[in-house]
């Protein structure tokens, strides 16, 4: 797929989340101007850029569904709950309909129905604000309508005067009656779009044109006849009603990215819709443009009121020109036209868009880039290491000065370059939002579904990585969490169940909680299912927090009955495990007829490991720090008690002490000595890893060691130290995993 | 190390001329023998730097080294053709061979072969080219493509492709 298919690709799947969220935000809390100006410059913005592609099929069902969203957005229509559920359909309907573009495929017959069907809703809805319009509009219509199907002549005519009109001693009204001779003017609409703001107004000028629809037998040159004395004095267009191409060349005739005029005639019932974006077919590259522009001068419109636009024009804007992200369409605009129409630099000169505000924008960059440039900065900090111990080897103080203000520099551009990879956890949340109350529905409950800290940067990465997990869990909490509104009724609940979606910056690591005010887990059912799967010692007393954390076993299902959203018992130990893969942990509390807790603690970003550096036999290893639980020291005390166990004691625990380097088959005398024991904590075991120095906690970019290695077990990566060499990094699940399989055999 | 830049700049020399019909190849030394690689599948060679040790390999795995803040995977040629051990002189270095990981497409990892020492970077016509003996070579056949003959001398060029099978690299030792 071409660079260009892709960008256009992730915009449209951008452009329908946010559709997606704006309706169901407007479906729970109600519709306000803002969420359908977000659904209608989705829509039109998927349009936009669809046409760039020639993706008719595409342009042709969003123009329709943009339509109806104008008309809504303008007050014409308003909207129910049941055409944003409809909306919500198109929304997917348009979905497909990229992907059948994308991939070139004709379109199936299921989606060809659906997309008839949807289109026949929209046009409903569409027809209810034609009929809203005032008889008298719809009268001038029907004679215009019926005047043509006699095969009388109707004429369009297109009239500006020069600023200077009323200087040459013309008067208008004086054609106004030369016209009545002639024929009749059924429609006659001021263009008043060019009246400049009261203080600019010089009173002998001439602002305003019209747009005429005219019934007259005569020819055109009988009519032009009229106009004959002032010519000079005006600019105008006359063309028989239904001649596409004299509509084209008038709408071509507008200034470039000025759509007023299409707007107008659509607005006023000149013409049809149809009619209008046919002509505009025709002249393909007027099309493009138009869209582009549109959509930018919409979202301007939609972004700051005119009023508040107006007041920045008068207080002399700066002259730089920020240019915001919506541009990237523009270009692409330039580069079709480019193809499509013989370039005229001067033109496309004039179109560079005039932005009088000031506003940030962002850049859509490869994530390989940044990753790149994360691994040149690690590449600098170990040059500048070297640096700073030639510096000390040499004892030249003030290299070693500048050497370490560079380090520190480097910092804060490593953590900027880090940032960027950073979004913020709303986005993906909002999301969410739709499933929970698709589920809720589907079995018949009523849930508020609370998002809160939804400003919390992640990892982009991690963000795409915790959202499969996180739905599965959700979808827990509805189904198995929340009772049914009788049953929440009968235990002297409200009749609505309560689910939320926390996200919270904790101690350098990201903390996601999914709380429910449900019924909590059954304790004792899972006992009894944990004492069957032989999880859990039938004669041991087990910590509830270890019974409820049995959720994430494998094979373990509390739901008495399988249905479609959860309850097949696989599901919870593979979110386990995904968030394990992103160095993540998880672990569940529960409250009897309270609610249960979910906590997700997952790193800032995958990048970046916080970890524990140490030696094992010839080799530095590095122990990711959110899997440490404490370091020990194995004095005499301990090593009396081991009596050639390997386990300890730990406060009453048992802990079982893994020596790497033996397991490594690296044992070497020194390794053996050394006393140091990192105690980690892989889900519910907690295994002692006996190690050699300790170097304490180390900040690091991993980086992969190559499929050579995919086999070495517990090893997820190197790092390379600032000496430039390497230290293996561990996956304490997997190497404890390994380490307790080896031991069963 | 002045020897390694001017066999680079060798490299570059004679990329830009073509000399006869034949492709042009890094030969290098190992263990007392001549051996060759086709020069396009080594993109450059590095001085010898320590490894870092990796548990659990096979032993010709030697670890890894970072070689410009990629870690790389280290081959020990002769472990690998099981003739013992490369041992380390100043003369050592790597080569840092591209092996492609799917024949359908583009995707490959660089490997590090520990060399004794470069020898030449030369043409080899393929007239020069010889079938590989069925037995008598000390080496084993699927690690040679082709006998060559040079400067009057036998040398075996060698196939990356089996040399550096991942499956057969990354099994674990027993």
């Amino acid at each position: 797929m071409s660079e260009e298919l892709d960008l256009f690709r992730e915009d449209a799947e951008e452009q329908l989340q946010i559709m997606e969220n704006s309706l169901v935000d407007a479906i729970e809390n109600g519709v306000d101007s803002d969420k359908i100006g977000g659904i209608f410059r989705a829509m039109h913005t998927i349009k936009g850029t669809s046409g760039m592609f020639g993706f008719d099929g595409v342009v042709s069902f969003t123009h329709i569904a943009e339509n109806l969203l104008d008309e809504v957005r303008n007050d014409r229509i308003e909207i129910t709950s049941e055409m944003l559920s409809t909306f919500l359909e198109v929304r997917d309907h348009v979905e497909k309909l990229i992907e059948f573009a994308i991939e070139e495929k004709d379109l199936d017959s299921e989606t060809e129905y659906k997309g008839e069907e949807l289109l026949e809703i929209l046009m409903q809805h569409l027809e209810s604000s034609s009929s809203a319009t005032t008889n008298e509009d719809l009268e001038t219509i029907q004679k215009m309508q019926e005047l043509l199907s006699e095969g009388k002549k109707v004429w369009h005519i297109s009239l500006r005067f020069n600023e200077n009109f009323f200087t040459s001693g013309k008067n208008i009204l004086s054609i106004f009656s030369a016209f009545d001779k002639l024929g009749g003017i059924l429609v006659s609409v001021p263009v008043i779009n060019y009246i400049p703001r009261i203080e600019d107004i010089t009173p002998i000028n001439t602002y305003i044109g019209f747009e005429l629809s005219y019934k007259s037998d005569v020819g055109y040159e009988s009519i032009e006849e009229i106009f004959k004395d002032i010519l000079d004095d005006i600019i105008i267009s006359i063309f028989e009603h239904d001649d596409l191409v004299g509509l084209k060349r008038l709408l071509e005739s507008q200034p470039e990215g000025d759509d007023s005029l299409e707007e107008l005639l659509v607005h006023k019932h000149i013409f049809d819709v149809d009619i209008v974006l046919d002509a505009l077919i025709k002249s393909e590259k007027k099309l493009l443009k138009a869209m582009a522009k549109k959509e930018e001068e919409k979202l301007n419109a939609l972004n700051n009121p005119p009023i508040v636009e107006e007041k920045i024009e008068t207080i002399e804007p700066p002259k730089e020109e920020v240019i915001e992200k919506k541009i990237e369409v523009v270009k692409e605009v330039k580069k079709v036209e480019a193809k499509v129409a013989s370039p005229k630099p001067a033109k496309s000169e004039k179109k560079e868009p005039k932005k009088d505000k000031v506003k940030s924008f962002s850049l859509r960059v490869d994530s390989s880039k940044i990753d790149i440039l994360i691994n040149q900065m690690s590449e600098i900090v170990i040059t500048n290491a070297k640096i700073t111990d030639v510096a000390s080897q040499l004892q030249h103080t003030k290299l070693s000065e500048a050497s370490s203000m560079m380090n520190e520099l480097l910092e804060h551009v490593r953590n900027g370059i880090m940032n960027m990879r950073m979004v913020q956890v709303e986005d993906s949340f909002t999301k969410f939002r739709r499933i929970v109350n698709d589920t809720a529905k589907k079995i018949g409950k009523d849930i508020d579904f609370v998002i809160s800290g939804g400003d919390t940067e992640l990892d982009k990465t991690v963000v795409e990585k915790i959202s499969d997990p996180l739905v599965h869990m959700l979808r827990n909490s509805v189904d198995h969490g929340i009772e049914i509104p009788e049953v929440r009724v009968a235990s002297g609940k409200s009749e609505k169940g309560r689910v939320d979606l926390r996200a919270f910056p904790d101690a350098g690591s990201i903390v996601i909680e999914i709380e429910d005010n449900g019924k909590g887990l059954d304790r004792d059912r899972l006992l009894q299912k944990g004492i069957d799967a032989g999880l859990i010692d039938p004669n041991a007393i087990p910590h509830d927090e270890d019974i409820y954390n049995l959720i994430f076993s494998a094979g373990l299902s509390t739901a008495d009955k399988v249905s479609d959203i959860s309850g097949r018992g696989v599901g919870m130990d593979v979110v386990k495990r995904n968030i394990e893969e992103l160095r993540g942990t998880v672990s569940v509390e529960s409250w009897p007829n309270k609610g249960s807790k979910l906590t997700i603690r997952i790193p800032l970003t995958l990048a970046i490991i916080d970890g524990f550096l140490v030696q094992i036999a010839d080799t530095k290893y590095v122990i990711p720090l959110e899997m440490i639980e404490e370091c020990i020291e194995l004095d005499s005390n301990y090593k009396e008690q081991m009596k050639g166990n390997e386990y300890i004691n730990l406060r009453g625990e048992i802990l079982p002490i893994m020596d790497v380097a033996k397991y490594f088959g690296k044992a070497s005398k020194e390794t053996s000595e050394t006393n140091n024991v990192i105690v980690v904590r892989s889900g519910t075991n907690m295994v002692g890893l006996r190690v050699g120095e300790l170097f304490g906690e180390y900040q690091t970019v991993i980086k992969p060691l190559g499929d050579i290695f995919q086999n070495v077990p517990g090893i997820s990566g190197g790092s390379i130290l600032g000496s430039g060499k390497i230290a293996l990094i561990f996956d304490i699940p997997k190497l404890v995993e390994h380490h307790l399989n080896k031991k069963a055999i | 190390m002045s020897d390694l830049l001017e066999i680079e700049q060798n490299i570059l020399v004679q990329d830009s001329i073509s000399i006869g019909d034949g492709e042009q190849y890094l030969l290098f030394l190992s263990g007392g023998d001549i051996y060759a690689v086709e020069s396009s599948s080594v993109s450059e060679i590095v001085e010898y730097e320590e490894p870092t040790i990796v548990p659990m390999v096979s032993s010709y795995i030697k670890g890894v080294t970072n070689i410009r803040g990629n870690i790389m995977g280290v081959v020990d040629l002769l472990d690998r053709l099981s003739l013992g051990s490369t041992s380390v002189t100043t003369k050592t270095s790597y080569a840092i061979v591209k092996k492609r990981l799917d024949t359908d497409n583009d995707f490959s990892m660089d490997i590090a072969i520990m060399i004794d020492e470069v020898y030449e970077v030369d043409y080899i016509s393929t007239a020069d080219f010889k079938d590989t003996p069925e037995f008598g070579a000390k080496i084993d056949k699927k690690f040679i493509s082709n006998m060559a003959t040079y400067k009057d001398e036998y040398i075996a060029v060698l196939n990356i492709e089996n040399l550096l099978d991942i499956s057969e690299l990354s099994s674990l030792e027993s």
